[in-house]
Formats: structure tokens, C-alpha cells, sequence
């Protein structure tokens, strides 16, 4: 529920909010791989990186500010006695958070290590932009894994009753 | 302690002709918040747990029930 309707409540608009943040992240995932692969690849592909870069930017904008005007408008009117901390979504993201934390951590680990052992000699731009893009992709990807077999089903028993 | 929480809101919402788009509303939560808790996806947090018997006018243990595994 990516687009929740114009009358949804306060509760499903913080839902709506998490889920178009992954979404923003994925795409700041891949913005930032091509920024990674832009330090490692020759001029003439980075020509054609580099747009692709500011287009993702402005898809990110797009898909992030509505969920977050919305959400900060109704925070503001104070329309909002929703308990968005205990809702499924946020207790996802959470989850989802601690994956990327622990993913991150290993993948700077074995970075690290791998320098000290000096088996790679990458540069250091592409090392940075390409942490933070796994980093964002693990957080998406984490995320997507714990909520995607939610059930979308309503079991309105009033309908049943009048079929 | 390991157990399984089980819930009854199915049948609470069954007997007050309720959606789970009707409860979510009731309580303030989210629609998937109230069906990832009925099919035991999510453990709810002890405030929903309370406002959701509340909501339904009973104690709390009415709905929701640790099984030991």
C-alpha cells in the first residue's frame, strides 16, 4: 500500500510514510553504486552514469516528499493518536535497521581487513560510495524480506454476510 | 521462557461484525498491524494488546493467550 487512498487513517499514512522511505533508499542504493562505479570505470561510461545519477535523484525526491508532507502535515494538525512506534511496519523497519547494521559492520570488517592484508587496492571513493550503497540495499532488501508475505486480505464479515 | 501468543481478535471481530480495517481504525493502528497480529506474524505491543481489549470490552488474557511450546 504504496498509495494509501485520500481518507486513510493517520495509522496507515505512517505506514505509507516507511514504506516510500525504502523505496527512496533503494534508489539512493543505487545512486550511490553508480557514484561508487564512477571512481573505478572509464570517462565515457561515467558520462553516461552521471545523468542517470541526477535522474534517480529526482525519482527519490518524488517518491519520498509526498510521504513525508503528508505525514509531517497530519503529525503537525495533530491527527495522529496512532502508536506508530508499535505499528507492524516501523517494527519491521526496525528489524530490517539491525540487519543492515550487522551487514555493514561485517562488510567494513572484512574491508578492513582486506587492506591490512593488501589484497585489494581500490580507491577510497569507491570503497565509501560502495559501503553506503550495499549498506542502503541490505536495509531495503531486509525490509522487502520481512513484509513481503503480509496478508492484503480484509475479512469484512458484514460483506460475507450479505453475499 | 519461549511460548506462542495466540489470539482470539478473529472471533471478537466476528462477533461485533467488525473488518479489520474497522478495528485498525477503533485503535489507531494500521490495517496490516491488526492482520499480522490475528495470523500471529507480530507479537503486538502491550499498549495495542490493551486497546484492543478495551476496544472489545474484555480483559486483555480474553484475547490473547501464551502457548507454551
Amino acid at each position: 500500500m504504496i498509495f494509501p487512498p485520500k481518507d486513510a487513517s493517520p495509522a496507515q499514512v505512517a505506514d505509507q510514510f516507511v514504506q516510500r522511505t525504502i523505496i527512496g533508499m533503494m534508489l539512493l542504493s543505487i545512486s550511490y553504486g553508480g557514484k561508487a562505479a564512477m571512481s573505478i570505470v572509464p570517462t565515457g561510461v561515467v558520462k553516461v552514469i552521471a545523468p542517470v545519477s541526477v535522474l534517480l535523484s529526482v525519482a527519490i525526491v518524488l517518491v519520498v516528499a509526498p510521504g513525508f508532507i503528508r505525514y509531517f502535515a497530519l503529525r503537525k494538525a495533530g491527527g495522529g493518536n496512532c502508536p506508530e512506534a508499535d505499528s507492524y511496519i516501523t517494527q519491521m523497519y526496525r528489524e530490517a535497521a539491525v540487519w543492515a547494521f550487522s551487514f555493514t559492520f561485517i562488510l567494513l570488517m572484512a574491508l578492513g581487513f582486506g587492506t591490512e592484508l593488501g589484497l585489494h587496492t581500490w580507491p577510497t571513493a569507491f570503497v565509501l560510495n560502495g559501503t553506503i550503497a550495499l549498506s542502503l540495499a541490505a536495509l531495503a532488501f531486509s525490509f522487502y524480506r520481512l513484509t513481503r508475505d503480509t496478508d492484503e486480505e480484509d475479512d469484512d464479515f458484514d460483506q460475507e454476510q450479505g453475499a | 521462557m519461549s511460548g506462542t501468543l495466540d489470539n482470539r481478535i478473529r472471533v471478537y471481530r466476528a462477533e461485533h461484525r467488525m473488518s479489520q480495517g474497522d478495528l485498525a481504525d477503533a485503535i489507531g493502528v494500521s490495517r496490516k498491524t491488526i492482520s499480522t497480529i490475528e495470523v500471529g506474524r507480530f507479537v503486538p505491543s502491550t499498549i495495542i494488546a490493551l486497546k484492543i481489549a478495551r476496544h472489545f470490552g474484555v480483559a486483555v488474557e480474553e484475547i490473547f493467550n501464551l502457548t507454551e511450546e
